[in-house]
């Protein structure tokens, strides 16, 4: 089942990456060279976030929320022409794909964490603390990446290009915002 | 992918789901403590644990609600925007878990484990 998602999933997106005879807000009807050469391990990243959704990760990961990370990965392919442009804009994407699933497997955990603890009468102050600021430490470490991966993400296109992803981008943060807000 | 990125700060080990915990004592407090002053003091702080976890939802909800409505075709976000928008996410975070500290140790002080034990037996 979870193998057929994925078939489903890179079958779904290799028709939106062939996409561009659509002319979707004007974009070119042809890919150029170079574009063509980055798609395929471009595809990979597909690959990938399919991937993470297989087996039981799908209790926590949603295919709403794997399908707009598709959406915006072949957006990118399908808009930005210039390859060392693309790479760095696909990079930040799957870097922040990266972090958001740790997030969510880190707020099971916390939330597991959280009510055994807080169940306990003997708890004291400091068993208290640290188990928020054990989840407070992790995410201020991260707070440095995603800054970069936001200010990468936002240098590598241009603002056309930023206009014209923004139905995706603005997909993407949805249905990010709904999947660590479902608990 | 803003938007993205700040509610995994603001969200992620957003751990302090208290509701069952508040509907919980709540709902069992008049079995667990024959006192009726007693009783009513760990009602009143469970009233203002769930009071203060609503004010802090608002607020972290208020913050993605602005920072979406920021969040516009054509706008590029500074370094210097980015690190003012994470610091308010961080702040309201250690604020939500101060609070939530403070008022559980009040709890726990206002009662003793047996009666701990029938106020919240499913916890």
């Amino acid at each position: 089942m979870a193998v057929e998602r994925v078939d489903r999933l890179i079958n779904h997106s290799g028709k939106a990456a062939a996409a561009p005879l659509t002319h979707r807000r004007g974009r070119r009807p042809w890919l150029p060279l170079s574009r063509r050469v980055i798609r395929l391990p471009l595809m990979g990243l597909v690959l990938l976030v399919a991937m993470g959704c297989s087996g039981n990760k799908t209790q926590t990961i949603s295919e709403s929320y794997v399908q707009s990370a598709v959406n915006l990965n072949n957006g990118l392919v399908l808009s930005v022409n210039d390859v060392s442009r693309l790479t760095s804009a696909t990079s930040a994407l799957q870097q922040a794909d990266s972090l958001i699933r740790q997030a969510v497997k880190r707020r099971n955990e916390a939330l597991k964490n959280f009510a055994k603890t807080n169940a306990d009468f003997d708890a004291s102050s400091e068993q208290l603390s640290a188990l928020a600021m054990t989840t407070q430490s992790a995410n201020a470490a991260d707070v440095e990446t995603l800054i970069g991966l936001v200010t990468t993400f936002q240098s590598a296109l241009s603002a056309e290009e930023l206009a014209a992803l923004y139905p995706e981008r603005a997909e993407f943060a949805t249905q990010t915002l709904m999947l660590l807000d479902e608990y | 992918m803003l938007i993205a990125l700040l509610t995994l700060i603001l969200l992620s080990g957003d751990s302090y789901d208290l509701t069952e915990f508040i509907a919980e004592g709540q709902r069992n407090m008049a079995a667990a403590v024959d006192d009726p002053q007693r009783r009513q003091n760990a009602l009143d702080i469970l009233a203002e644990l769930e009071q203060t976890m609503a004010s802090h939802k608002a607020d972290t909800a208020a913050l993605i609600a602005r920072t979406r409505a920021d969040f516009t075709e054509e706008k590029v976000w500074s370094t210097e925007e980015l690190d003012a928008l994470f610091a308010e996410a961080r702040a309201l975070k250690v604020e939500r878990a101060e609070h939530f500290i403070e008022l559980r140790l009040k709890l726990r002080a206002a009662l003793n484990a047996s009666e701990w034990a029938q106020a919240f037996p499913e916890s």
